[in-house]
């Protein structure tokens, strides 16, 4: 299995800030799924070359690790934005709906803490191999090159994860009031 | 090293089980990973060495030269879909053996499996061949929960049948060629597949009502199906063969691959507006639940090497002096019960740490260590690949529902339990006879 089951229906409908974080997800996808392709297209065009002028692209592996752990890095606010990272939900099945949205807000935090977290430890990891200019073993591309989507994509996991608590906060909110107008 | 007076050991259990409760209340996979992960580190090491880790491991993880070809499958897999490979695969699969009783269910089993090898994930391939061949089936007079069924198990060949995503991931945790492995997980893919067809065969002739024949086409028409399946096929050859053959690395199959099957949805009208930014989108929902599992696991199994679990478990197994084949069926239990609450990557991330150095530390039939690798890796994907279709959390299942509404979940699990017999039978002959998978090796 590689996929979580998302009911898009269930979806909280994003609007105002919401929707921005949402269409930047969206942006940020999207820009990983262009360096995907890319990144297929010149190991083609490597596999070619290798195979017919037995002349390669130089640095190829370099390459595809760079660009696709900057593409990993890219989807990872989209996959939350549509409630996309699985959850084990057996257990809690049977729960009451206020005890679910506690739990998922609880989650949330932690997300939303380890993903602030990593944003700013790469940061720094990003600089000290700026400042030691460390450079790719054969086409001596800067090291940090790679680091650099990840700032922005764990700030916007992040992000996402604030706006999902935010939701459970305020869809508890709801249900308090709606059981006090009954 | 001891932390409050537990050894490593015990402080890995405590862990674990604090891992365990995060995961039943909810917790996202694998933040609760790393949380827990977190939680055993720094209480060993301080938090100034985890975080120093933290700087680089994002990076370092995603970087794995080897692990890029898991997005490329995913992305392979939308344009094959978008493709219309799926549809005719099916109309293949039903122009061969259709008109035998239960053939059109048993044709859509054999599309599932040629969808597998271009496809590494389950869930795709059943969506897809569900989405095509449901309601065929329908129209021809099949019961809906035995359709629903035979697609729901047929899917899980999306996995086994190389490519594999979860093979990748089992094959960087234990150090692995990728390609033997792939070669490896064939025979026993194939195997499943004829496994679920005589599966099928049987229930028609007990019930003929439930899978009536359908139309005998002649010659001509099969092979104009025939031939709708040539990408499938040229595809299929070139991205494993080529990887097989030593011919490019697993990353190089893949783009080409995805270039392959990008052309193909392209010129059959596929990809027009929208369907490019849909695949996109799918891959991406996929790719990013995989590595923050992944990266979750990272803390994880940084913090249980720190506390050497994996190490003194497969020592105190081993210690233990019980035959082999017990532990392996222990493993094979525990995978079992697992699958019936958790997704298949997790649990090969979760477990695949502490059981490979229990199973390399045993001896089973005299094998040297990298067939006892591969043949383990073969059969922990079929036993985590069976959770795909247990009740109560079968992700096919649930799939196959959301497509056929009005069949009821009982209904499909209760026609899935044959098809289970058949994946136990052929677990227990993988057990009893590891060539299945190693003969492939041998060629």
């Amino acid at each position: 299995m590689a996929e979580a089951l998302i009911e898009t229906d269930a979806l909280p409908k994003p609007e105002g800030v919401a929707l921005w974080l949402f269409r930047a997800s969206q942006l940020f996808a999207l820009i990983a799924g262009v360096l995907l392709v890319a990144m297929a297209v010149m190991s083609l065009v490597s596999i070619v070359g290798r195979a017919f002028f037995s002349k390669p692209i130089l640095g190829d592996y370099e390459l595809v690790q760079m660009l696709c752990a900057m593409a990993v890095a890219l989807v990872l606010p989209f996959t939350h934005a549509v409630r996309g990272h699985v959850i084990v939900d057996f257990f809690t099945a049977g729960a009451g709906r206020r005890a679910k949205l506690v739990m998922d807000m609880v989650a949330n935090l932690v997300l939303a803490f380890f993903a602030f977290v990593i944003a700013w430890r790469v940061t720094v990891g990003l600089l000290g191999l700026r400042d030691s200019q460390d450079v790719s073993m054969l086409l001596e591309l800067p090291t940090w090159w790679g680091y650099v989507p990840f700032v922005p994509s764990f700030a916007l996991l992040g992000l996402i994860s604030v706006w999902h608590v935010l939701k459970d906060v305020q869809a508890l909110g709801d249900g308090a009031s709606a059981g006090a107008r009954r | 090293m001891n932390v409050m007076g537990l050894t490593g050991m015990q402080w890995g259990l405590v862990i674990m089980v604090l891992l365990l409760v995060l995961l039943a209340l909810r917790m996202h996979i694998g933040i609760a990973m790393m949380l827990a992960g977190s939680i055993g580190y720094v209480t060993m090491a301080g938090i100034d060495p985890l975080l120093n880790h933290l700087k680089n491991s994002a990076y370092a993880r995603f970087s794995v030269y080897d692990l890029s070809v898991v997005p490329l499958f995913l992305l392979m897999g939308q344009f094959a879909t978008h493709g219309g490979l799926s549809k005719a695969l099916f109309g293949a699969g039903n122009a061969l053996i259709g008109h035998w009783r239960g053939g059109m269910a048993m044709g859509a089993v054999g599309a599932c499996a040629g969808f597998g090898a271009i496809c590494g994930s389950s869930l795709a391939t059943a969506a897809t061949m569900g989405q095509v061949a449901l309601p065929e089936l329908k129209k021809h007079g099949y019961s809906s929960s035995l359709s629903a069924a035979s697609i729901a198990a047929g899917g899980t060949l999306g996995i086994l049948i190389p490519p594999s995503v979860p093979l990748v991931i089992y094959a960087i945790l234990a150090e692995q060629n990728i390609a033997k492995l792939f070669m490896a997980a064939f025979v026993p893919g194939i195997l499943a597949a004829i496994g679920y067809m005589i599966v099928i065969a049987v229930v028609a002739r007990l019930s003929p009502g439930d899978a009536p024949a359908g139309d005998r086409l002649s010659w001509g028409e099969r092979i104009r199906a025939l031939i709708r399946v040539w990408p499938v096929l040229l595809i299929f050859l070139t991205v494993i063969g080529g990887i097989y053959g030593g011919l490019f690395t697993p990353t190089e199959a893949a783009s080409i691959g995805t270039v392959a099957t990008a052309f193909v949805a392209w010129t059959s009208g596929g990809l027009k507006g929208k369907a490019f930014a849909d695949c996109v989108y799918g891959a991406a929902t996929a790719t990013g639940m995989i590595f923050l599992i992944l990266l979750g696991a990272d803390v994880l199994n940084v913090f249980l090497a720190l506390a050497q679990v994996p190490g003194e478990m497969a020592t105190w197994v081993k210690g233990l002096g019980l035959p082999p084949l017990a532990v392996l069926l222990t493993i094979v239990v525990v995978y079992l019960i697992l699958g019936c609450v958790m997704d298949s990557l997790s649990m090969i991330l979760l477990t695949i740490p502490i059981f490979f150095p229990v199973i390399m530390g045993l001896d089973f039939y005299g094998m040297d260590a990298e067939s006892k690798a591969i043949w383990f890796g073969i059969l922990a994907l079929m036993v985590v690949e069976i959770g795909l279709i247990t009740p109560p959390v079968g992700m096919n299942v649930f799939i196959i529902s959301g497509l056929a509404p009005g069949v009821p979940m009982k209904a499909i699990f209760r026609n899935v339990v044959p098809f289970l017999v058949s994946d136990i039978v052929r677990i227990g002959l993988l057990i009893a006879f590891p060539s299945i998978a190693l003969v492939a090796l041998k060629l």
